[in-house]
């Protein structure tokens, strides 16, 4: 273990999601010095695994005003600084049976009264527009929905936060809150990457660590009441729908389906669990969401499943309301909580200063950080307005134009077809060639694992699940980092089991043939060492 | 009419073909099948028992003797042998030259990864790696996306083939294709030789010549001075390509009726017999009767068993009922990796020691229907079917034909 290195700044965010690196930049661009410390790359919590909608505020509009306004102006805001992160597949509700027509005009009135605009759109249209949807479809309305790809977004902020000098510390774990005369002071991190500690000294803290807030809000001595609302999402093969469907009745279970890239993802579930890392998803749920599922896209079950993910919704759920409520309680159904958020203040526990953000949904992550800036500004003394809702995002040197209507593989498939010295496909379900992934690498820091590299790249998220592109990879890994045998080896295992994990509860039909045979490559043709356990939890 | 159809290409399919042929030369044969099976993904040694130490065939006994269910215990021990003779005498004829002398030990090859593995028996692309010595040299391919000889460990070379237009984008086949051209086995010995140093052996990846592979091994061995061997690659697998070459062109030659790309729809019964199987062909199914049948579709990768969300397992020919767990939670460990393998290796339809598949009364669900290959059950708790892949294949298959040319 190194010495403790120091930092000094104004404000310390914790957590590396999309509030996270909304307050980042927000604080940055009021003029103010801020270090963000993420425990794993930034937006893998609950960032990265939701399905990618961004919402109008519809799913809202009957029972939670409060989140459907707020979304339905953020998402204005988005479209506005963000275009790049955004695919503009508009949205529907619509009706199938066994819905409850009597739900309609109440939905419509909540819309009207938040000001989410709505328009009928016919059958004959719909069909149109999406061959495959349910033609049992009664009643249907575009909203202004977009697919939202929060990997872009959440890099995007950090990076615009950089260039007001806002601090990204990746693989950075908060191990204790420092505090001292009634104040948060600062805290003391441990980088992940080599057990090196930083001291970070500040003059407050914000706590956005999402599933993991409450366990930050212990390390201050303060006891928040969270729940953990676990919700899975499964992404099929086939890209069935170009616009985004939402069932037109009270939020349930596999009621959204959003067009995502080259697949279609149905979401999802929402359970109750004691800890925000388990991530463990039942056989079951993966069938109740394909029979979800099947009621608005009657041939959903035909395509392959490729993906299950989990991702945990850190809700609050204050005591005093949960006593007071009458009916429906929280109970198994975390959808009863506000999809609302609150920034708690932990002076009572001689923690002035930190602040733990619970609740709060990626749509509306600039307007949390902003509520968020404001109050630490206050307490900091710090005359500073925000300006995030107006200041557009720095965009990729690919981007054009305003919007992005629809995804399309042509951008990497031009790259491949006029450049065919760079035709040396690695991944070949994604179109990732072998100077993509060296390039990768070299502007990864040291110890980069092959699932970051996934994460820039798509490497291994194709119907093979890196069954072929897993030995490659870790081939071009080997040469390019220079690393010794074993340890591209171990890099091989540990990406084989990360992708099996997700794609277990998926293992039938064809995309169980595919497991068959990728596990036959790695047992038999390649021999690849079974994990130890232990020796993988050291090295994690 | 035909006397025995053979439904499936794999291993156990093919090797039912030839040892039918064997027993009766002047049967009438049909094979038919979906597609190339097992060969073309597998590395294509012969792993009767990977585990075992000492003598392969007593602990392939001593399995028996504990897992009375086991397809090796319904083949029976002298299945087994008989299959392993006739195979290597066959694979010889086809200039494979797969070993089965007894007693059968398990031998040593090497992987791409450095990792060892112990089949039973080897093709000679393979065998070079007894004489590895202290310092094999592996060689690879610059910018070859398939095998990165560095991770082979030990000593190693990459060198630049002599393939002008775009060198990466090549299958191990397309490799294969080139070093059936006695000028490209010389350039590359020939790039090579810098490298060579005091190299005890050298390993290439498994693309040594397609149709002439046993040349090229030659050839090279001659230039190098040291032995050759080969390591398996990601598929396709050319040793896998090369047995089923070889043995196509075997039947082929024997008058075997050889129908790879027609798909099965579903079998035809009269009663407790079979009279024929459906093919899907464009207009119309197409009958072929037959005084016997052998299924040798494989299991769940195979393609010969189905699966859905629900957690539902079906045979998908004859409807065979399957011996599976409905519970899908089960059907996969948390490591894929895992040693003890998985549960859904074991699926599989259920067989008496006639290999006649059984119905849900357990009695026989044709008198001429017949199961060879990974298609059928292995017990929960036996080794994992991976390391008995083509022994298993090979042993059912032995006992199927015995069985099927009873028929009347």
């Amino acid at each position: 273990m190194q010495a403790a290195t120091s930092l000094n700044c104004d404000v310390l965010v914790i957590g590396g999601g999309a509030t996270g690196a909304g307050v980042l930049l927000d604080l940055a661009q009021r003029g103010l010095r801020v270090v963000l410390a993420e425990q794993n790359d930034i937006a893998t919590g609950t960032s990265g695994r939701y399905h990618g909608l961004l919402h109008s505020g519809g799913r809202y509009a009957v029972r939670d005003p409060e989140s459907a306004r707020e979304c339905i102006e953020e998402n204005a805001i988005v479209r506005r600084i963000a275009p790049h992160t955004l695919e503009d597949t508009g949205g529907w509700f619509a009706a199938f049976p066994p819905d409850d027509p009597e739900y309609i005009p109440h939905w419509l009135a909540g819309c009207k009264a938040v000001g989410i605009p709505t328009e009928s759109v016919t059958l004959a249209q719909a069909l149109k527009e999406e061959p495959h949807l349910n033609p049992k479809a009664y009643a249907i309305y575009r909203v202004p929905d977009a697919a939202c790809d929060s990997f872009e977004l959440v890099h995007t902020l950090t990076e615009a936060a950089a260039a007001f000098g806002g601090i990204t510390l990746n693989y950075h774990r908060v191990c204790s809150i420092e505090k001292a005369g009634g104040k948060v002071i600062g805290a003391l991190l441990e980088n992940r990457r080599n057990g090196a500690q930083v001291r970070v000294h500040a003059g407050a803290v914000v706590n956005a660590a999402g599933p993991w807030a409450g366990e930050i809000a212990k390390m201050a001595g303060a006891d928040i009441h969270m729940t953990h609302d676990r919700g899975i999402m499964v992404a099929m093969n086939v890209r069935w729908v170009n616009t985004i469907i939402n069932r037109l009745a009270t939020p349930g279970d596999g009621d959204i389906l959003v067009p995502v890239g080259t697949v279609c993802v149905i979401g999802t579930t929402s359970v109750v669990i004691d800890r925000p890392d388990d991530l463990d998803i039942p056989a079951e749920e993966v069938t109740q969401m394909l029979d979800a599922a099947e009621v608005m896209i009657p041939d959903f079950r035909k395509a392959r499943a490729l993906r299950a993910w989990a991702g945990v919704r850190p809700l609050y759920d204050p005591p005093q309301k949960r006593e007071g409520e009458a009916e429906g309680g929280v109970g198994e159904d975390g959808r009863f909580i506000t999809r609302s958020f609150r920034a708690l203040s932990h002076a009572d526990v001689g923690a002035a200063g930190m602040l733990s953000i619970v609740g709060g949904k990626l749509t509306t992550y600039r307007q949390m950080a902003e509520k968020i800036a404001d109050e630490v500004c206050q307490y900091l003394g710090v005359r500073a307005v925000c300006r995030t809702a107006e200041t557009a995002l720095p965009k990729p040197s690919w981007f054009s134009g305003n919007s992005r209507r629809l995804h399309s593989m042509t951008h990497r498939l031009h790259q491949l077809e006029h450049a065919p010295t760079h035709n040396n496909l690695i991944c070949e379900c994604e179109i990732v060639t072998r100077d993509q992934l060296e390039a990768a690498i070299k502007a990864s820091p040291e110890g980069v694992s092959l699932d970051d590299l996934r994460r820039d790249l798509r490497l291994g998220m194709g119907p093979c699940q890196a069954g072929f592109c897993g030995y490659r990879a870790a081939g071009v890994l080997g040469e390019t980092a220079n690393l010794p045998p074993a340890e591209s080896i171990a890099a091989l295992a540990t990406f084989i089991q990360e992708r099996f994990r997700g794609n277990r509860p998926l293992l039938w039909g064809h995309q169980l043939r595919q497991a068959l045979l990728d596990e036959m490559i790695y047992r038999r043709a390649l021999g690849v060492p079974s994990l130890q356990p232990e020796a993988h939890a050291t090295s994690d | 009419m035909d006397d025995l159809l053979i439904i499936g290409a794999g291993w156990a399919g093919l090797s039912a073909a030839a040892f039918a042929l064997h027993r009766q030369p002047n049967a009438k044969i049909r094979l038919i099948a979906q597609g190339i099976g097992s060969p073309i993904v597998t590395p294509g040694w012969l792993s009767v028992l990977d585990s075992a130490k000492g003598d392969v065939l007593a602990a392939v006994r001593d399995l028996i003797t504990r897992h009375p269910d086991h397809p090796y215990a319904l083949a029976g021990a002298p299945a087994l042998e008989s299959a392993l003779r006739l195979f290597a005498q066959i694979s010889t004829e086809i200039g494979l030259g797969y070993r089965a002398e007894l007693p059968l030990h398990n031998t040593h090859v090497f992987t791409a990864l450095g990792a060892s593995q112990t089949p039973a028996s080897l093709p000679i692309g393979y065998q070079g790696a007894a004489q590895a010595g202290a310092q094999p040299l592996f060689v690879g391919f610059a910018g070859w996306r398939d095998y990165y000889p560095a991770l082979s460990g030990g000593r190693f070379a990459l060198i630049t083939p002599p393939i002008s237009n775009r060198p990466w984008d090549l299958t191990p086949t397309d490799y294969a294709r080139h070093f059936d051209q006695p000028a490209f086995c010389e350039a590359v010995a020939h790039a090579l030789k810098p490298h060579l140093n005091d190299a005890t052996s050298v390993a290439f990846p498994a693309v040594l010549g397609l149709a002439h592979h046993a040349e090229t091994l030659q050839t090279l061995q001659t230039a190098l001075d040291v032995p050759v061997f080969e390591l398996p690659t990601l598929p396709p697998s050319v040793p896998g390509t090369r047995l089923f070459n070889g043995l196509r062109r075997y039947l082929l030659d024997r008058r075997v009726r050889l129908q790879v790309g027609h798909p099965v729809g579903c079998g035809v019964l009269d009663g407790k017999r079979v009279v024929g199987v459906e093919v899907i062909a464009a207009g119309k199914p197409q009958f072929f009767g037959a005084k016997a049948v052998i299924l040798a579709t494989g299991n769940l990768y195979g393609g010969g068993l189905f699966s859905d969300d629900y957690g539902r397992v079906w045979e998908g020919i004859f409807g065979i009922p399957v011996q599976y767990t409905a519970d899908r939670q089960q059907w996969f460990n948390a490591h894929m990796l895992d040693e003890r393998g998985h549960a859904v290796h074991h699926f599989g339809v259920r067989a008496n020691t006639h290999m006649q598949p059984l119905g849900a009364d357990g009695e026989p669900l044709a008198e001429n229907l017949f199961v060879a290959g990974h298609i059928m059950a292995h017990p929960i708790g036996a080794p994992s079917p991976f390391e008995m892949a083509e022994g298993v294949a090979l042993a059912t298959a032995y006992r199927a034909v015995e069985s099927a040319l009873m028929q009347p």
